[in-house]
């Protein structure tokens, strides 16, 4: 089971105390604070300048703050027992009001009050209501937020000590008294098995310093440590010239105690049809006063118990100060009942609260500010991972972006090449085309300047050949391919030109060839004269600038004499080629 | 509360400035992948052009390979025509820039030179109209020929300074191919000297050149054709035999180019032999006993020479005549070495 952690403060009306409580299955008391608050005088005003001061000193002094319930004081609190009929829950807070607009001295509307059934016979319930002025909530709240709380509850003291007694061991059957001494008002519980009667005297430890003050014409503040000194648990008269003031205040106030008690228990008797108590318990540092409990146990001669608050709840002693341990049962009861009340609601409704609905909407609202708050920071902070993630791809983006930039500078550059390379082999081209052009021509026309002496030179190759001896050139001319212009060009173009050579050779018989007759003899010179024609066809042929054989002609008469003088006219055209 | 309104209002200020800062995030990250967007189609445009820079590596390679070589090439034929065109021995190049007169009297001399170095020679002149002939050697021997220069035998027009100094020039070119035509013959041969043509020196030359002006052949074009090359061509037509011919053609050196050669026989001497037979007689017929079937054996040779005056065959010079960039820096060194 989850620790549930509980401020509770009791604004007393002389001490403030504060107490940390861990529900469980059992309460613990965790830690215990408390402090007096001296008065100068009673007034609320001051009661309410003199809590601030003290919350704040307890609270910086032990770095406390947030949400707490607060118990108030009964002089702070206005209670009113009524009876109603039993009726649904939901009607009763309708009846309720009703019953304390009529019996309550203020307008209803204009306090904040809350109630709690203490008593049911299953005809009528007994209904205890509590009523605080708004104007007193009000400051009280603005009070507790200065000093760093967050009150979620202002609950009466008077409701609580009923749970402490019913906690107590063999009182469940048991009519019971529980008084609860406080500094300006005592609680009085009559607890029975069906509920309990409360009622709040107005008596209490600082009643006898008002009489002190009074009989002394002192001050508040030293009346009271005139009374601690003289009148207080233990404490002996010492002042001898005020013995019998100090007396006299004592017994005064020992006779209105008794008094009022008893009237108390004769109403209770009156209400409860003669039931009274069996036993009295009692706490609060007023029952400190000197003989009080020596009055009582007279007066009402009933058995005398003082509360045992351990017997709610537990504690580590050694986490407590010794001070702090001999205090701690006479002003525990309240801040335990209350614990033990958080404990057993079911509701958070089911607990009285006095403090004002519009401040407890207000404190609900408030109690959701931090999370509004954290919300809105959640909220503002929204865009932030998206910011975180765009931050990243800006990053990424702007990385790959360097490295294409990079990269296109090392493509730009080597673009700039290929341009350069592109300009570089275009004029290169242009180059070798031009030079091509002027090399070739110097090159044929390098080839022409001993053309002619060449094809001389062949020439005498061709009638220095033995297969064409006895064979001589008579004319030797060049003219220029004539046929058609476009051949004329295109000869001249190209350096053809026509070699036009005539001549003569003798065609000598074959010796190993017998001759008989003329006949058999123009046989012999006719194959003869056959061999060397085309033994001078193929050799002229066979000059390398000669392209072609354009015309030839043999004659074996007329300008030859075959059969008589034995020998042939020849003529040839000869293309020829001289860069061939 | 207030502190809580408070607390609102600075988260909703904080919200506020946050949403701001993520929308002008969210506006630099979209420029960016805009720009992201742009360069990728700029890388991509890029690659597909570098995937040709293998490709152009090559074909550059290539085309310097190709330029290395019509550069080596180049310098080859422009060493083979400096050496053809031969400057220190060149006439046209060595002739120094004289006066009209003073070269009227050189060639004045130079003819009156040559005549007697022909008449050393025994050579009979024969008019090119006349058919040549044995029967006219003495007459013709004594008739005045000119060398080319029959319009300035006794005249002298005026020239232009550059005009005569062309004709200079010409005369100085035909002295070496008489001289040549000289040597072609032995010393006991009696060469003949038909004529000696070349081609106008300019205007003035055109007026009175007369019957010196050479017809150029047109069947083998002239080394000039091509625009590099300048020159002046003559023409020489003598007789002689295939001996003195080929003696002739032995002695043309450069710059002189032998553009054209006609051959025809001396008509005079023609004559077949009245023998029947060339063959003495059948029984002792053998190769070698075949006589000539033609006993004179001249021929008349006209011979067209050209002398190469001019060689502008410098690459760098003619590419720049193409307006090409950037000639400097194909031409230096460091690119030729390149290779």
């Amino acid at each position: 089971m989850a620790k549930k952690r509980e401020l509770i403060i009791n604004l007393g009306s002389s001490h403030i105390s504060v107490s940390i409580f861990f529900l469980e299955e059992k309460i613990s008391l965790q830690e215990f604070f408390f402090q007096d608050i001296e008065l100068e005088n009673f007034s609320e005003s001051e009661w309410l300048a003199s809590v601030e001061q003290v919350l704040a000193e307890l609270c910086k002094k032990n770095k406390l703050s947030g949400a707490a319930r607060f118990i108030l004081p009964g002089s702070l609190v206005l209670s009113k027992t009524i009876r109603i009929p039993k009726v649904e829950e939901s009607k009763k807070r309708k009846i309720v009001e009703y019953e304390l607009s009529q019996k309550l001295p203020f307008a209803i509307k204009d306090l904040s009050w809350d109630f709690s059934t203490i008593d049911d016979d299953g005809i009528e319930e007994e209904v205890l209501s509590f009523a605080i002025k708004p104007e007193t909530a009000q400051k009280l709240c603005q009070i507790v937020y200065r000093c760093g709380f967050l009150p979620t509850q202002f609950i009466p003291a008077a409701i609580l000590d009923h749970e402490s007694v019913c906690s107590l061991p063999n009182t469940a059957n048991q009519e019971c008294l529980f008084l609860n001494v406080g500094a300006k008002s005592t609680n009085v519980i009559f607890k029975n098995p069906n509920g309990f009667l409360t009622r709040t005297l107005s008596l209490g430890g600082i009643t006898l310093t008002e009489l002190i003050s009074e009989k002394l014409a002192t001050s508040l503040i030293k009346s009271e440590r005139l009374k601690l000194d003289n009148l207080g648990e233990g404490a002996n008269i010492n002042d001898a010239n005020n013995e019998q003031i100090f007396s006299e205040v004592l017994q005064t106030f020992h006779n209105k105690f008794a008094q009022e008690l008893t009237r108390s228990v004769v109403t209770y008797k009156r209400i409860k049809k003669g039931k009274t108590p069996q036993c009295i318990y009692v706490t609060g540092r007023g029952v400190k006063t000197k003989g009080l409990l020596n009055l009582l146990a007279s007066s009402q001669r009933l058995p005398l118990h003082y509360f045992n608050p351990y017997e709610l709840f537990s504690l580590d002693t050694e986490s407590f100060d010794e001070e702090t341990l001999v205090d701690l049962p006479y002003l525990i009861s309240e801040p335990a009942g209350l614990a033990k009340q958080i404990k057993n609601s079911t509701s958070h409704e089911s607990l009285i609260n006095l403090l004002p609905k519009s401040k407890v909407r207000e404190i609900e609202k408030k109690k959701k500010l931090p999370w509004l708050a954290l919300t809105g920071l959640l909220t503002a902070l929204l865009p932030v991972p998206w910011l975180f993630q765009i931050n990243s791809e800006i990053s990424f983006l702007n990385k790959h972006l360097s490295e294409k930039k990079s990269e296109i500078k090392k493509l730009e550059s080597l673009a700039q090449k290929n341009k350069e390379c592109s300009d570089e082999l275009l004029s290169l081209q242009q180059l070798n085309k031009h030079s091509s052009g002027f090399v070739n021509i110097l090159h044929e026309n390098s080839e022409k300047t001993s053309c002619v002496q060449d094809f001389l030179n062949s020439l005498q190759g061709v009638v220095d050949n033995p297969d064409n001896k006895n064979t001589w050139i008579d004319t030797v001319s060049f003219y220029a391919a004539k046929q058609t212009p476009s051949s004329l060009n295109a000869s001249l173009k190209s350096n053809k030109v026509i070699a036009n050579i005539s001549g003569r050779y003798l065609v000598a018989l074959d010796p190993n060839i017998e001759i008989k007759d003329i006949n058999q003899k123009h046989m012999a010179l006719i194959d003869s004269n056959g061999h060397k024609q085309e033994s001078l066809t193929n050799s002229l042929n066979g000059i390398k600038q000669v392209v072609s054989v354009v015309n030839k002609v043999f004659s074996t008469e007329g300008k030859g004499d075959l059969y008589n003088r034995q020998f042939t006219y020849f003529e040839f055209d000869l293309e020829i080629d001289f860069v061939k | 509360m207030k502190l809580f309104y408070t607390w609102i209002g600075i988260c909703v200020v904080i919200l506020t400035a946050l949403l701001i800062l993520y929308f002008s995030k969210k506006s630099d990250y979209e420029d960016l992948l805009s720009d992201l967007k742009i360069l990728s189609g700029k890388e991509e445009d890029l690659s597909s052009q570098s995937v040709v820079h293998d490709l152009l590596n090559h074909d550059l390679n290539i085309a310097k390979n190709e330029w290395f070589n019509w550069n080596k090439l180049s310098k080859n034929q422009s060493n083979f025509w400096r050496s053809y065109l031969d400057e220190s021995n060149n006439i046209y190049f060595n002739q120094s820039n004289k006066s009209s007169s003073s070269i009227n009297t050189e060639l004045t001399r130079l003819i009156s030179q040559l005549l007697r170095e022909c008449e050393k020679s025994n050579v009979n002149f024969i008019s090119e109209n006349n058919t040549p002939s044995p029967f006219l050697e003495t007459d013709q021997k004594t008739s005045g020929f000119s060398f080319g220069f029959s319009g300035y035998d006794g005249f002298w027009p005026s020239f232009e300074k550059e005009e005569a100094n062309r004709i200079s020039v010409q005369s100085k070119i035909i002295k070496q191919i008489v001289e040549i035509f000289l040597n072609s013959f032995k010393h006991h041969e009696s060469p003949t000297l038909y004529s000696i043509t070349r081609e106008a020196a300019g205007q003035i030359d055109r007026k009175y050149i007369n019957d010196d002006l050479i017809t150029l052949n047109t069947g083998i074009s002239l080394l000039r054709s091509v625009k590099f090359l300048d020159s002046q061509v003559f023409e020489i037509s003598f007789m002689g035999k295939t001996d003195n011919l080929r003696s002739f053609i032995n002695q043309i050196r450069a710059p002189f180019s032998l553009r054209s050669i006609l051959v025809n026989r001396d008509g005079t001497t023609s004559e077949l032999s009245e023998q029947a037979s060339f063959f003495a007689s059948k029984e002792t017929t053998s190769d070698q006993n075949i006589l000539p079937i033609i006993r004179n054996i001249d021929s008349i040779f006209i011979i067209q020479l050209e002398y190469i005056t001019e060689a502008n065959v410098d690459l760098f010079k003619y590419l720049s005549s193409y307006g090409q960039n950037d000639l400097e820096r194909f031409f230096s060194e460091d690119y030729i070495t390149l290779k």
